[in-house]
C-alpha cells in the first residue's frame, strides 16, 4: 500500500541503489576504484566551499546553455523555413545526417583545430542539440491539421495569430520531448568537449584533472553537479516554456 | 459585390471526375441551394467557390476577399473555449456581440464551454456562429444544420438567412426542407459520367 506511492517508490529505489553502491565500495575497500556516498558527500561539501566552485560551474553551465539556446533559436528557424519551402529540409539533410552519424568525438577533435577551448562547448552542445530539436519541431509542424490550416486561410487569419493560435499549441508536445532530449544530450556532449579540449576552469577540465591525479571522489562529485546543473537547466527551459506558452497562445 | 460565376469548370481527383463543365451563376445578393447525391461534387463545388480547390478546367469568378465558410467538417480548434474560436477570427469581437450571436443558435451558454466538450450539434452552431460573426461577403455553407434537431434547424436556418441578408449565399444539403427555409428552388446537382 505505503509502496504504492510513486515518490515513495523513487526514494527506496534511490536508497536501495545507495546501499548497493555502499556496500560495493566497503567490499572493494580501495577509495581509488571506488568511492562510498559517504566520502563523495563529505567532499562535494568541501568542494563547493572552494573559491573557483561557483565559477567552474558557472562557465560550463553558460557555455553549454549558450549552445542549447542557439540550437533552439536556429532550429525554430530552419523548421518553420523547411513548413514553408520545403527544399530546405533536402538542403539542411547532409548536414542533419552527419551529425547524427560521425561520432562527438570526431567532431569535438576537429572542431577543437578551429576553436578556443571557451567556444568548443557552446559549438558542440548546439551541434548536438540542433538535430533532435530541428526533428522534433519539423514533426510537430507537419502535424499541423491542414482543416485547420485551410479555415485560417478562408478567414483570412494574420501569420501571428496562426503561429499562435494554431501552430504552437500543436507544437507543444514535440518542443518539451525535443527540449528534454536535447538538453540532457547538449550537457554530456559539452562536458565531453570540454574533457577532450582539456579547457581549463570547466567542469570537463575538473573532470580530466580527477583523471590525471586519480581523484576518484572528485569525479564523481563532478560528475554529480553535472547531472544536477542539467537536471536544474532543463527545470528552468521547461518552466520558461510554460510561461512563454501561457502568455503567447493566452486569450 | 460581384455575381459569383462557375463557368464551365471541372475538376478531377485523379482518375475521378467530380466535376465536369459545371455552370452557375449566383447573382450578387440572392441565395442558391445546391442539392444532389454524394458524391455528385456539392462539396467540391464549394471548395472551388472558396478558392481552396483550383479547377483543372474553366474558371471561378465573382469571389470576393471576405468569405464566411461553414465546413463539412466543424474545423474548430478542440482544445479553445467557443469564445476563444470566435475571437479568432475576429480580434475586436466582444463578448455581448458573441452572446447575441450564439443566443440566436440556443448556444449562449458555452460561451466559455471547450468545444471538446460540445456535443456534435452545438460544435456546427459554433461554426455557423464563427461564419456570421466574420461577416463575410459571400457564404458557403457545407451542410449547415448536419446533426441538428427539428427545432434547432428552424432557429438556425432563421440565424443563417439574417445573416446572410442582402449577402451572396451558396449553400450545399442533403436535406430536401433545407431549400425552403430560403425560400429558393434547388439546384439540382448530378454525378458527371465516367
Amino acid at each position: 500500500m505505503f509502496l504504492r506511492n510513486k515518490t515513495v517508490q523513487n526514494l527506496a529505489a534511490a536508497a536501495l541503489a545507495l546501499l548497493v553502491w555502499a556496500g560495493a565500495a566497503a567490499a572493494v575497500g580501495n577509495s581509488l576504484l571506488l568511492v562510498s556516498p559517504w566520502q563523495v558527500a563529505v567532499r562535494l561539501c568541501s568542494l563547493v566551499r572552494e573559491p573557483d566552485f561557483w565559477t567552474t560551474v558557472l562557465f560550463s553551465f553558460s557555455r553549454i546553455a549558450l549552445g542549447f539556446l542557439l540550437a533552439f533559436a536556429l532550429s525554430a528557424a530552419a523548421s518553420a523555413a523547411t513548413a514553408r519551402f520545403p527544399v530546405v529540409e533536402v538542403l539542411l539533410r547532409p548536414w542533419v545526417a552527419a551529425v547524427k552519424a560521425v561520432p562527438v568525438a570526431s567532431f569535438i577533435i576537429l572542431s577543437f583545430l578551429w576553436l578556443t577551448g571557451k567556444q568548443l562547448a557552446v559549438f558542440i552542445s548546439f551541434l548536438m542539440a540542433f538535430p533532435i530539436l530541428y526533428a522534433n519541431l519539423l514533426e510537430g509542424l507537419r502535424g499541423t491539421d491542414p482543416a485547420l490550416l485551410q479555415m485560417a486561410a478562408v478567414y483570412r487569419l494574420s501569420w501571428g495569430r496562426r503561429v499562435r493560435f494554431l501552430y504552437l499549441p500543436q507544437l507543444r508536445p514535440y518542443l518539451i520531448s525535443g527540449c528534454s532530449t536535447a538538453l540532457g544530450l547538449a550537457w554530456k556532449a559539452g562536458v565531453a568537449a570540454e574533457v577532450i579540449g582539456v579547457v581549463s576552469g570547466s567542469i570537463g577540465g575538473k573532470l580530466y584533472e580527477s583523471k590525471i591525479y586519480f581523484l576518484t571522489a572528485d569525479l564523481f562529485c563532478w560528475t554529480l553537479v553535472i547531472v544536477l546543473a542539467s537536471m536544474l537547466f532543463e527545470k528552468l527551459v521547461l518552466l520558461l516554456l510554460k510561461f512563454g506558452y501561457g502568455r503567447l497562445t493566452a486569450r | 459585390m460581384k455575381d459569383l460565376i462557375f463557368d464551365l469548370v471541372t475538376k478531377r481527383y485523379g482518375e475521378k471526375t467530380a466535376l465536369r463543365d459545371f455552370c452557375l451563376t449566383v447573382p450578387a445578393g440572392t441565395r442558391a441551394v445546391l442539392m444532389g447525391r454524394s458524391g455528385c461534387g456539392k462539396t467540391t463545388a464549394l471548395l472551388l467557390a472558396a478558392g481552396l480547390l483550383e479547377p483543372d478546367g474553366g474558371r471561378v469568378t465573382g469571389r470576393p476577399e471576405r468569405l464566411s465558410v461553414v465546413f463539412q467538417e466543424d474545423r474548430l480548434c478542440e482544445d479553445f473555449t467557443v469564445w476563444r474560436n470566435l475571437r479568432l477570427v475576429r480580434p475586436d469581437l466582444s463578448r455581448e456581440e458573441a452572446r447575441e450571436h450564439l443566443a440566436a443558435l440556443s448556444l449562449e451558454q458555452s460561451l466559455d464551454t471547450p468545444v471538446r466538450e460540445l456535443s456534435g450539434g452545438m460544435k456546427r452552431r459554433a461554426a455557423l456562429a464563427r461564419a456570421g460573426i466574420y461577416g463575410g461577403e459571400l457564404f458557403l455553407l457545407d451542410e449547415p444544420f448536419k446533426g441538428l434537431d427539428a427545432s434547432t434547424r428552424a432557429a438556425a436556418a432563421a440565424y443563417v438567412r439574417g445573416q446572410t441578408e442582402g449577402k451572396t449565399l451558396l449553400l450545399v444539403t442533403h436535406d430536401p426542407d433545407d431549400p425552403a427555409y430560403f425560400g429558393v428552388a434547388p439546384v439540382l446537382m448530378s454525378a458527371p459520367e465516367a
